[in-house]
């Protein structure tokens, strides 16, 4: 009885040994699954910063380029031509007046005027300094240039000044909406109404053909722009119907916690 | 001991299609031990021998858990062939030794529970390294883990159990309630895992 009591106690003894050294294997397994997940999230996360970061510089050095053009045109183009309309002008003021020469002495004038509007425009420095009516304003007045149709803007109270993101991304809409319908809606006048509120509106309506929304492509900019308004706190409506035109309505969410 | 096969084979059945092979193999596992553990009690209520059964299901549970772990790409084909081959021919002798269909083959059933315990280490392993989501939500990690505390802890109590039914029967049984209560771990960590796939919807994972 003593052989198999101590059979017995060996058994049990092995079997919580065992017991022991399996707990421990699972519990290693554990430990290394848990230290494997908590680098696989810090490693997503750094690649994420990485990206962030990337897309800035990109970014940054976009503006960058954008903004040295800016500079050579308003700098070393237009005083190209600035130099080129004293020329002929000093040529106008000695000779008898020609007709040629007058018509060529107004398109350098114009064109000049155009390379510094241009320089302006590309020089990002310059556009943060602007305020978002002045940036609006700008757009609809180049817009009624080159595509040949009316823009009016209408005012009812200055905007709040928003953040630059915010207002990048705003303008960034805006501009979409009116490419939009010059590309597509044959529009002869898109009239651009802005309210300072609160709540801040910004209300575009052109007066072409119009579309039914659910016939838009999946791949339309519609959504892009809903998307990116959500993004800043904002509310995209969209009204149209075939033959009805097309109006967009941007506001602010500060009415929707009111 | 019972209902915890039955819960894991009804937590089988449950599974959306498509079952992978490492799944099948698992099911006709559990069927099969599902039968033994009925047939097993009917005969000892009927105070026949059954020792032939469990000595039977020991090689054929084990040749169906070689070819889980094939599946799961534990063990390559070859290996697991030559594993086959090498332990039907330990319980041949064994058997042959014994010369009593009433014997356990005591000796097979502890090397085939090293055996499987060290591929199912390795399975766990597999998942900690693998699984991305949470590891306690993966069906594959509890299979092995109730394999490997089922076929762990079995050996220092199974290894002696002849020697024990010889001289102390009543011993022999006191400990086989260490089986049976390590058998319960298992199916019940094995029907816990399988329950959890249907939950996840998660198609049945293999590695």
């Amino acid at each position: 009885m003593t052989g198999t009591s101590d059979i017995a106690v060996v058994v049990i003894i092995a079997f919580l040994v065992m017991l022991l050294l399996i707990g421990t294997a699972v519990l290693s397994l554990i430990i290394v699954y848990t230290r494997r997940h908590r680098h696989r999230s810090e490693l997503a996360e750094l690649q994420l910063q990485r990206d962030q970061e990337v897309i800035a510089a990109e970014r940054e050095a976009t503006q960058q380029t954008l903004g040295e053009v800016g500079r050579e045109l308003h700098d070393n183009v237009g005083q190209l031509l600035t130099v080129a309309q004293i020329g002929l002008t000093a040529v106008l003021d000695d000779g008898a007046p020609d007709g040629r020469l007058h018509a060529s002495l107004s398109a350098l004038e114009d064109g000049i005027e155009e390379v510094r509007r241009l320089g302006r425009t590309l020089n990002s420095d310059t556009w943060h300094d602007r305020s978002f009516l002045d940036a609006v304003s700008t757009e609809a007045a180049r817009v009624e240039r080159v595509g040949r149709i009316g823009a009016p803007l209408l005012i009812t109270g200055p905007p709040p000044e928003f953040p630059p993101d915010i207002k990048t991304v705003l303008f960034r809409v805006f501009q979409e909406i009116m490419s939009n319908s010059l590309r597509h809606a044959k529009a002869t006048t898109i009239r651009i109404a802005l309210d300072g509120g609160p709540p801040f509106v910004l209300r575009v309506q052109d007066n072409g053909t119009g579309f039914a929304e659910t016939q838009a492509g999946s791949g339309s900019g519609l959504a892009n722009i809903r998307r990116r308004c959500a993004l800043i706190g904002f509310r995209a409506e969209l009204v149209t119907a075939p033959g009805a035109g097309c109006t967009w309505i941007i506001q602010h969410r500060s009415s929707d916690a009111a | 001991m019972l209902s915890s096969i039955t819960w894991a084979v009804v937590a089988w059945r449950r599974l959306p299609p498509p079952r992978t092979t490492a799944l099948r193999l698992l099911g006709v596992q559990l069927c099969v031990a599902l039968v033994v553990e009925v047939l097993g009690t009917v005969l000892s209520l009927n105070h026949a021998p059954n020792a032939w059964l469990y000595d039977l299901y020991i090689v054929v549970e084990f040749i169906l858990l070689l070819g889980m772990a094939h599946a799961l790409h534990l063990l390559p084909y070859r290996t697991t062939w030559i594993l086959a081959c090498a332990f039907l021919v330990l319980v041949s002798l064994e058997v042959f030794r014994l010369r009593d269909t009433d014997a356990l083959v005591v000796m097979s059933a502890s090397l085939s529970a090293l055996t499987l315990t060290g591929l199912y280490l390795r399975l766990l392993w597999q998942r900690a390294e693998r699984v991305r989501g949470p590891l306690f939500r993966d069906q594959l990690f509890w299979t092995g883990l109730g394999h490997v505390i089922f076929f762990g802890a079995m050996t220092p109590v199974v290894a002696p159990m002849d020697l024990l039914i010889a001289t102390d029967p009543f011993l022999a049984s006191s400990l086989y309630y260490l089986l049976q209560f390590l058998c319960c771990v298992r199916y019940f960590a094995i029907a816990w895992g399988l329950q959890l796939v249907p939950r996840a919807g998660l198609v049945p994972s293999t590695a």
